[in-house]
């Protein structure tokens, strides 16, 4: 659910005006004199408002002049028709930072929504979780939640129910072989793992990173220092549908392996360049990075940093192939945000990733029979062991 | 400048503005900025201030979103949003292309492609209803129950349901590519709208004493008045009425659909937002046949009031499941953009006052599988017909 996601500390309009022109605007008798430009601002809705009143005096049922706000919000970003710029109400704005914070009342899954199959697949269950003690297993997909049957464009509802006090019971239908699996569970406090690390195959150190989300960078840097003190003498990255995040702990990460240097430049509207570049460390070690079709995003500007900079090796296949950068901010008065495409980036290459992807430097497809399911740092895993075996021909060829 | 540069210039120059004003104001000065300054009633201003998630958005997309944006485009979105709140199907927004498509394609003008849509409670897209027998469809496969995903790659959600069954029409061999999704497979099917050959929509029972009349889904009053016509003319003692899955009768249809069976009773009774009550009566002179009428979750509007009013000024026996739930009296605006939108402005009750809407209307006997319904009602028929 979570996109290539870049915060902006933005102070919106509104705030602009409770705080400033609540107490300070020039106010006499019944008029309230304001800049014109703000007032221009403010007739750019006059439309919309003239047809919210239309709206509240013929449709027949009683609408609440909120409700409607921010179905027109939603409205206006959906005319849009980018699937990464939408609205949160609220609540659900309240509950993107929750998620982010990696720890709440839930069921402990992990979903990825295709907008073209219009289907929600679990795609990760986390340990000692309701979802695990019930049997869910990888490669469900989510029918109905309660009484919402879901699709693509309710996941974010379907999520909400999910989640509630720990303690509590949620009834979910998941599809597995066509067959629907009904079942009950008690919602508990969930920790989410963003990142899990082990050496494998002898001197290989081995991290995956399910998501740019909470603390991931500072996780990442613990499994980076603890495999070294292990005397890990290559690195494997597994990114594999990891769907992005926050920007940030993608450069965080690549600063890791880049003594300075581009990782990424961004473009917006008008056509100014912004570049982002690694500052402090350079790990010179042997570096392969696994991704796949569901690698998106902040996945995407990591994978291609490492690959145009450093010559990491990419082992799997071609990338989701999402180059855009979204915003996020608060907006109004009632607690509702938005997130934004308001970029564009390219590798430090010059590469552009949207429509396009990464393209591995070393194709391997996980078989069929897989159902595009494999387990951590498992070495029956085609993927993971062809990147093991082009790791120990680096080692070997770096030990002569 | 970069991005959060620049949104800190846009803030600083709101700030300078604002402390300016009010600085000119304390001072009671603010007519020398009167080229730059507005005055508005307070009213207006709280309006507005009420507004904020809305300017904050528009500002933000107008800033900062990484493509061009046109502002009716916007405005239009907007209206759309609040059109089609979740908490009301029955209403919808229409955009000028789709409506100029729309205007080529009139349900039952021209070719067909034999599908009639449907829809269920909680159903995000249309499904198929019923398949007109040897149509295109038929021969490709297409079977009642399969989810209508896309129609020639747009999807159309469940709100969507007339448009959608206007689709079904159009030019002979006009193509349609449907993707459909049966038991959770996607099912791709292209077929070609043929000429159409309407089909009886009656049969008379092997003892020549029950009728029965299946209702198409568009409730077309012509089709059931001469399918009506030969039943009683064939000497049918009882009546099968097949009401399930019709959910597209428009309020002219049903009027005279609800006059073939029940004659000038009232069959709804109109509620609008004030709660003003207007009586809707059928146009026909009725029938005396005894009935026994077939629902399902498919069922809706007009044929909700048909199948209650049979049930009160006839007797008839409905068996089946709950009905959908939906009576809406819908009104049609269009915008200055060509775009246009319908609002429910008034829900119908029964003839003897009861409310359908969310509900649904229950059947006397509940009866899960569509062939255990069928094969209830010709029991009943018969019996009834003795």
């Amino acid at each position: 659910m979570k996109k290539n996601v870049f915060l902006i500390c933005l102070l919106s309009l509104s705030l602009l005006l409770s705080t400033a022109f609540g107490e300070a605007l020039p106010v006499s008798g019944q008029t309230v004199t304001m800049p014109r430009t703000t007032y221009e601002k403010f007739q750019e809705e006059a439309f919309v408002l003239e047809m919210m009143d239309l709206i509240q005096n013929e449709f027949v049922d009683d609408v609440s002049r909120k409700d409607l706000m921010e179905a027109a919000t939603a409205g206006m970003l959906e005319s849009l028709e980018d699937p990464y710029t939408f609205f949160y109400e609220p609540e659900q704005f309240a509950q993107m930072w929750e998620d982010d914070e990696g720890a709440y009342g839930g069921l402990g899954i992990l979903i990825n929504t295709n907008y073209k199959t219009d289907k929600s697949t679990v795609i990760r269950i986390f340990t000692g979780s309701p979802a695990e003690q019930a049997g869910v297993q990888r490669g469900d997909i989510i029918y109905k939640v309660e009484d919402l049957l879901v699709n693509a464009s309710n996941i974010n509802d379907a999520v909400s129910i999910m989640r509630g006090e720990p303690g509590t019971d949620v009834h979910v239908i998941f599809l597995r072989d066509g067959e629907e699996v009904p079942l009950t569970m008690t919602r508990a406090i969930v920790n989410q793992t963003r990142v899990e690390w082990t050496m494998i195959d002898g001197d290989i150190g081995y991290i995956c990173v399910y998501e740019f989300a909470g603390d991931c960078s500072e996780k990442f840097r613990a499994a980076m220092e603890e495999l070294k003190a292990k005397n890990a003498r290559g690195y494997i990255l597994d990114l594999r549908d990891n769907p992005g995040g926050w920007t940030q702990d993608a450069e965080i990460m690549a600063d890791v392996f880049l003594d300075g240097g581009l990782i990424y430049t961004v473009q917006y509207r008008d056509g100014t360049r912004e570049e982002s570049k690694a500052k402090s460390g350079c790990l010179d070690v042997p570096l392969v990075i696994l991704v796949n079709e569901n690698s998106a995003s902040s996945s995407e500007i990591l994978s291609g940093a490492l690959q145009d900079r450093i010559g990491a090796v990419i082992v799997g296949v071609k990338t989701f192939g999402k180059g855009i950068i979204q915003g996020v901010v608060p907006i109004g008065q009632e607690g509702a945000g938005m997130q934004l495409t308001v970029a564009q980036y390219f590798t430090p290459n010059g590469h552009a990733v949207h429509g396009i992807g990464i393209t591995p430097d070393v194709v391997v497809e996980l078989p069929e029979e897989h159902d595009g399911l494999y387990n951590f740092a498992d070495l029956k895993d085609p993927q993971l062991k062809k990147a093991v075996d082009i790791m120990q021909e680096k080692l070997a060829g770096a030990g002569k | 400048m970069n991005f959060k540069k620049r949104i800190l210039a846009m803030v600083t120059a709101v700030l300078c503005t604002v402390c300016l004003l009010s600085s000119a104001g304390a001072q009671g000065a603010s007519g020398l900025f009167s080229a730059w300054t507005v005055s508005i009633p307070m009213e207006e201003f709280t309006e507005y201030l009420n507004a904020a998630t809305l300017v904050d958005a528009r500002n933000m997309v107008d800033n900062q979103y990484y493509k061009p944006v046109d502002a009716a485009t916007l405005d239009a979105g907007a209206v759309s949003g609040m059109v089609t709140m979740r908490s009301e199907i029955a209403n919808l927004y229409l955009k000028k292309d789709l409506l100029e498509v729309l205007e080529e394609h009139t349900v039952r003008q021209g070719a067909f492609s034999g599908i009639w849509v449907t829809r269920v409670q909680d159903g995000s897209v249309c499904v198929v209803g019923s398949v007109e027998p040897d149509s295109a469809a038929a021969q490709a496969g297409v079977l009642p129950g399969d989810l209508i995903y896309s129609l020639n790659e747009y999807v159309y959600p469940a709100r969507f349901i007339n448009p959608l069954q206007a689709l079904m029409w159009g030019r002979e061999g006009e193509e349609l590519k449907l993707i459909l999704v049966r038991d959770l497979k996607e099912v791709d099917v292209t077929l070609s709208l043929r000429a159409y050959d309407p089909q009886p929509c009656f049969t008379l029972s092997n003892s020549g004493r029950v009728g029965y009349l299946k209702v198409p889904a568009d409730g077309d009053a012509d089709t059931v008045g001469a399918s009506l016509q030969a039943l009683t003319d064939s000497g049918a003692r009882s009546l099968i009425v097949d009401l399930r899955d019709v959910c597209q009768a428009d309020a002219r249809q049903i009027r005279q659909t609800a006059g073939l069976f029940l004659g000038g009773e009232t069959y709804g009774i109109r509620v609008d937002k004030n709660g003003n009550r207007e009586a809707v009566s059928g146009e026909g002179k009725g029938t005396d046949l005894p009935m026994i009428v077939l629902v399902n979750e498919g069922t809706a509007s007009g044929a909700e009031l048909l199948a209650a009013g049979l049930r009160t000024y006839k007797g008839a026996k409905i068996l089946g499941k709950k009905t959908y739930g939906s009576v809406p009296d819908v009104q049609w605006y269009t915008m200055e953009n060509g775009d246009r939108f319908c609002l429910v402005t008034a829900r119908y009750l029964t003839g003897d006052g009861q409310v359908i809407q969310s509900g649904g209307l229950h059947p006397d006997e509940e009866i899960d599988s569509a062939q255990a319904q069928t094969e209830a009602a010709w029991k009943m028929a018969e019996e009834l017909a003795q």
